[in-house]
């Protein structure tokens, strides 16, 4: 049953990121990173046995914390790369900022 | 019989180096032209003003496409009739740019794509790497669009007005030359292509390591295929 239900929901994210790529929501490069994020969920819902194999040899008991952690690191590096791509932003709108007005001085002149 | 206004749009980006044989060489012809220094750290925009290029500043560092563009936007408000994209290191000649309008008024085409292979692979043009990342796009585009363009990357190519009000309201912004022609065959824009001489890079390094090739081709390749998918209202 929630078999089912996961496999319903990651073709649901499928279409929406696909969507998002449709209505110029974000960039084709970016879509990439989600579609290898669903492909991958996709791909440990279908072959669970084999993540429960790998939790075991690693050590890890409880297979969902395995699932866990790796979805918590996936979204640390998402993160700081959006704080990146943030702060990138923030000083190029500086420099529009600084270059309008030194602009408006001009002309206003 | 009016006389057809024709921009030259040349992207510059740390051309410092190439910038006195490209006006040497544009001082044969009487076209238009604007340099668009897309956030050179070298001397570029000061060696541009001394030899008296008509320079637009970029703010920011926007790359080819954003570079690129705005030259299109900036020939559309000045009311260009054509504009021609010229390569800031020296590589396109613009003395085959009457060619190019000769192929896009007999053909009526939008685009006409200054080409290096139409006669057939010149291995002496570019690396190894590239060509065969040029083989796999001209495949992949001709998927796409249908179309058999041979030289998909090259960036020396002639617009007509309805390209460049298309162009300057969407342009690709990492590869867009393959991208381009995908989006403008989707548009209806009718695309040509000619055999044109191209020179080696006068001097400084190109920005394309062996791994941006293999990068890019993969990104590109992606790109294309989201593409296909993308909704054409949106984009015009």
């Amino acid at each position: 049953m929630i078999f089912s239900i996961l496999i319903i929901t990651n073709i649901l994210f499928f279409i929406f990121i696909i969507t998002l790529v449709r209505s110029r929501k974000i960039s084709e490069q970016q879509s990439l990173l989600w579609l290898f994020v669903g492909l991958v969920s996709i791909f440990s819902i279908i072959f669970i046995d084999k993540i429960d194999a790998l939790a075991h040899f690693l050590g890890v008991d409880y297979t969902p914390s395995l699932v866990f952690a790796f979805g918590f690191l996936l979204l640390f590096i998402v993160n700081i790369n959006l704080t990146i791509g943030l702060y990138k932003s923030l000083q190029r709108t500086k420099k529009l900022t600084q270059e309008i007005a030194l602009l408006k001085n001009k002309v206003e002149k | 019989m009016p006389k057809h206004k024709l921009l030259i749009i040349i992207p510059a980006f740390n051309e410092e180096e190439s910038l006195g044989k490209i006006k040497k060489s544009l001082d044969n012809f009487r076209y238009d032209y604007i340099l668009v220094n897309d956030g050179s750290k070298d001397k570029t925009k000061e060696i541009a003003k001394r030899l008296n290029f008509n320079v637009i500043d970029l703010a920011n560092n926007l790359g080819i496409g954003g570079a690129v563009q705005t030259g299109f936007i900036y020939a559309k408000k000045n009311k260009y009739d054509y504009a021609v994209q010229l390569d800031g290191d020296g590589q396109h000649d613009p003395g085959e740019i009457d060619k190019m309008v000769d192929k896009m008024i007999k053909s009526r085409s939008d685009i006409v794509i200054g080409s290096r292979f139409i006669n057939g692979d010149d291995a002496t043009s570019t690396t190894t790497a590239r060509i065969w990342g040029i083989r796999l796009l001209r495949l992949l585009i001709q998927l796409v669009t249908r179309l058999k363009i041979k030289d998909p990357t090259s960036g020396f190519r002639l617009y007509n007005k309805k390209a460049i009000d298309y162009l300057g309201y969407y342009y690709p912004e990492d590869y867009p030359e393959p991208e381009a022609i995908v989006a403008l065959s989707r548009h209806g824009f009718k695309i040509s292509e000619i055999n044109v001489k191209m020179h080696k890079r006068m001097a400084g390094k190109s920005s394309i390591t062996p791994i941006k090739s293999l990068l890019y081709m993969a990104k590109v390749a992606f790109s294309i295929l989201i593409n296909q998918i993308r909704n054409k209202e949106y984009d015009f």
